[in-house]
């Protein structure tokens, strides 16, 4: 089932279309990566889904209710640059927001009891968020994204200015979120966590939805047929019948790529027909990033900011 | 409702709980302790007298100027010469010197000192002698000194009624409590009004306003902030005058306590200076002092008190949605300067129509401009001072109200896309088309 259905979303300011009839759908408890330049039109669509903007056309479906104009309550949002009143004390910032979602003044503390301790801000309760370090001051916005339990997270560029020690608690955080069964969707321009995390992504350009798939079937989509093969010898130069051509030799190991109507165990048996030992054989699958700047290119002539 | 009040709690909590707001709330009234507590101080223990010997070559006014509690007089008949030497080694401050007077025109005296005499002796030593002068100039036309002492004590006093279905007060008293009260007005729609442009620039720069906006509407997180900002206002005008009314009382009871203890010392507070120590004085400065009382009483206190709030209310709410848009526009504190002026404009033009209207309360310009919901605010409370038909009341207090509302929806048009623009500075056309385009 699809938690969030974004159907024929646009919306248009001034002039300029910042986001341009795009559809997409959010399997429930995915985590789902929302990519694009800066500029493309991610947060505009984030602001519509989390119904800070309206959209000037096209309907947005949450857990099965087009339009509903409570949405907000099922959403928690961190926006990439964070916000905290820098004068008020954490414990009543977190209570504040988490009230400004619906809970009561009781049920804000029992979360929140539970989330400082489990986050280690606990001993922070009484600080003025601005006296907070930076990486603090994210795990308490962290907090106050998902205090109410939402069941769609949007999180945009949530390790931005995190050290690895944080990135990888946040990392389980939302893993663990994703095990109790919340959706996330992820914006970021940063490809290697989207990799790393993400089951399904879009990609948007200029406004427009490019791409959309699991990162898996992307792959296998976008793959170049090249494999690296890693022998025991430097090999003879290879024979032009040969099932596949060489695109890069150092050494003892070459990148290939393989010629139409063959498959990998061709080029397996051509080697050992030489009497070559092969160490190390696989397959070379397109990275997210170099799919991502494919297609950017291909759809403009810019190139993108990465 | 619900998150309006909840926004609207913040807002005033973590307002009133600041130490700002704490120091200025007691400071003022504190202040105005002082500056009573200064001057009672300066005249209760001024106890340094004055020593004059007085030279009266006239013979007709030296045991006529009586001492005081500062001031002590000594007769004396040696030579000027002399005395003008000799009176620092006798323990005197200075010579007070009387020729021999023409009763038409009194001229030669002189005070001979290294000192300055100070105003208030000073002036208290010539109506002294001009009062003598006046009993012999009289006397001299066959007038009998008790006749003069009961002309002395005439008074008349013009009282005014109004026959619009106002209330009668003095006409001084109305224009300075009146212009206290625009001023006063004036004042508090600038400094509540800063403080909502402040606030929402706050948001905005710290980039809050995202986290917030994905749970309330604009709308919301602007009418909760003006009205939690509107009501430490509120909160403050009542502290100041709790404190201000125990202020008054506690100042009543000392001084009155110690003016019966100085019976016949002359000194009252309630005109703030010195007075002669002659009782005839002493009951004069008494009279004023209780007619003015009896004027303040005059004035229509609860329709004032009555005014004064409801004009602040929705007089700051009309302003503050403005500084509110204002504050949702711009990027940075610089960028507040172009767009403040437009907004605060009417504000200082309602200035200068009140002092334009202070010599004439019920003119034209008065009377339109307590009208118009721009000015009102700061007008109309002066009228109230000197009685206002209540129709005419009902009418400018219902413009107002609609001309609130007006301007909190126009503002919240700006408003909610004022806050999500960042980054390039906003012209006053540009502001002109967000308030033509439907959603945001």
């Amino acid at each position: 089932m699809d938690l969030l259905i974004i159907e024929g979303v646009t919306k248009v300011f001034e002039n300029t279309k910042a986001v341009d009839n795009i559809s997409l759908r959010v399997p429930q408890q995915s985590i789902y990566g929302l990519l694009g330049p800066n500029g493309a039109g991610k947060t505009t669509l984030i602001r519509m889904i989390t119904d800070i903007l309206y959209q000037d056309k096209g309907s947005i479906t949450l857990n099965g209710i087009p339009d509903n104009s409570q949405r907000s309550l099922y959403i928690g949002y961190m926006p990439e640059e964070r916000g905290l009143y820098k004068k008020m004390k954490v414990g009543e910032q977190l209570l504040y927001l988490a009230q400004l979602k619906n809970l009561t003044a009781k049920q804000a503390k029992e979360k929140l009891t539970y989330w400082s301790e489990r986050l280690s801000v606990t001993d922070w309760w009484n600080k003025q968020v601005g006296e907070l370090s930076k990486g603090m001051q994210q795990k308490v916005q962290f907090i106050a994204t998902v205090i109410h339990e939402p069941k769609l997270i949007i999180l945009d560029e949530p390790f931005s200015g995190l050290d690895p020690i944080n990135t990888n608690l946040i990392k389980d955080e939302i893993y663990n979120l994703k095990e109790m069964g919340a959706t996330i969707l992820f914006s970021t321009h940063r490809m290697e966590q989207v990799e790393e995390i993400c089951e399904r992504i879009a990609l948007v350009n200029k406004g427009k939805l490019i791409l959309e798939g699991a990162v898996g079937d992307l792959k296998n989509r976008f793959k170049e047929h090249k494999y690296q093969i890693t022998c025991a010898e430097t090999p003879d130069t290879v024979l032009p019948d040969a099932p596949f051509e060489v695109l890069n030799q150092i050494g003892k190991q070459l990148i290939i790529r393989i010629k139409e109507g063959y498959h990998s165990n061709h080029i397996l048996e051509y080697f050992i027909g030489k009497g070559v030992h092969i160490h190390a054989f696989h397959e070379i699958l397109p990275s997210i990033n170099e799919i991502f700047i494919n297609q950017v290119h291909q759809n403009s002539n810019q190139i993108p900011v990465v | 409702m619900h998150k309006i009040w909840l926004i609207l709690q913040r807002e005033y909590v973590s307002r009133v709980k600041k130490k700002s707001f704490i120091i200025t709330t007691l400071l003022v009234p504190i202040g105005f302790l002082l500056l009573f507590a200064v001057q009672f101080i300066l005249i209760a223990f001024n106890t340094d007298t004055l020593r004059i010997v007085v030279k009266d070559d006239s013979g007709k006014f030296a045991q006529r100027i009586k001492d005081t509690e500062t001031l002590y007089f000594k007769k004396s008949d040696e030579q000027l010469n002399l005395l003008k030497l000799n009176y620092r080694q006798e323990g005197f401050d200075g010579v007070l010197y009387i020729p021999q007077l023409n009763l038409d025109n009194p001229n030669g005296i002189v005070y001979f000192s290294d000192k300055l005499l100070g105003l208030s002796a000073k002036s208290y030593i010539q109506s002294e002698i001009k009062d003598e002068l006046r009993k012999l100039k009289l006397s001299e036309m066959g007038v009998d000194d008790k006749v003069y002492n009961q002309v002395q004590k005439l008074q008349v006093n013009i009282s005014e009624e109004a026959t619009g279905g106002g209330s009668s007060a003095n006409t001084g008293l109305a224009t300075a409590a009146g212009f206290i009260m625009g001023f006063l007005m004036y004042m508090v729609i600038f400094i509540y009004g800063a403080m909502v442009m402040r606030g929402v620039m706050e948001e905005k720069t710290n980039r809050i306003v995202e986290v917030i906006l994905s749970s309330v509407r604009p709308f919301q997180l602007m009418l909760g902030k003006i009205v939690g900002i509107g009501a430490v206002g509120l909160t403050q005008f009542l502290i100041w005058v709790v404190l201000m009314t125990f202020i008054n009382l506690g100042l009543g009871v000392f001084a009155g306590g110690y003016l019966s203890k100085m019976q016949g010392g002359g000194m009252s507070l309630g005109s703030g200076g010195f007075n002669a120590g002659n009782e005839q004085q002493m009951e004069q400065a008494l009279f004023i002092a209780q007619s003015m009382q009896e004027q303040i009483e005059s004035l229509p206190m609860a329709t004032m008190i009555f005014g004064f709030l409801f004009y602040f209310l929705f007089g700051y709410i009309m302003y503050a949605a403005l500084f509110a848009a204002v504050g949702s526009a711009v990027n940075d504190e610089s960028e507040t300067q172009s767009l403040t002026f437009p907004v605060s404009l009417p504000i200082i033009i309602s200035i200068f129509i009140l002092s334009a209207i202070m010599e004439a309360p019920n003119s034209g310009l008065a009377f339109w401009s307590s009208l118009i919901p721009l000015f009102s605010p700061i007008i109309m409370p002066f009228r109230i001072a000197f009685g206002v038909s209540w129709t005419q009341l009902l009418v400018s207090m219902t413009l107002l109200v609609l001309g609130a509302l007006a301007m909190v929806w126009l503002a919240a048009k700006i408003y909610r896309t004022g806050i999500l623009m960042y980054g390039k500075k906003v012209t006053l056309p540009e502001i002109g088309r967000w308030l033509f385009r439907s959603a945001a």
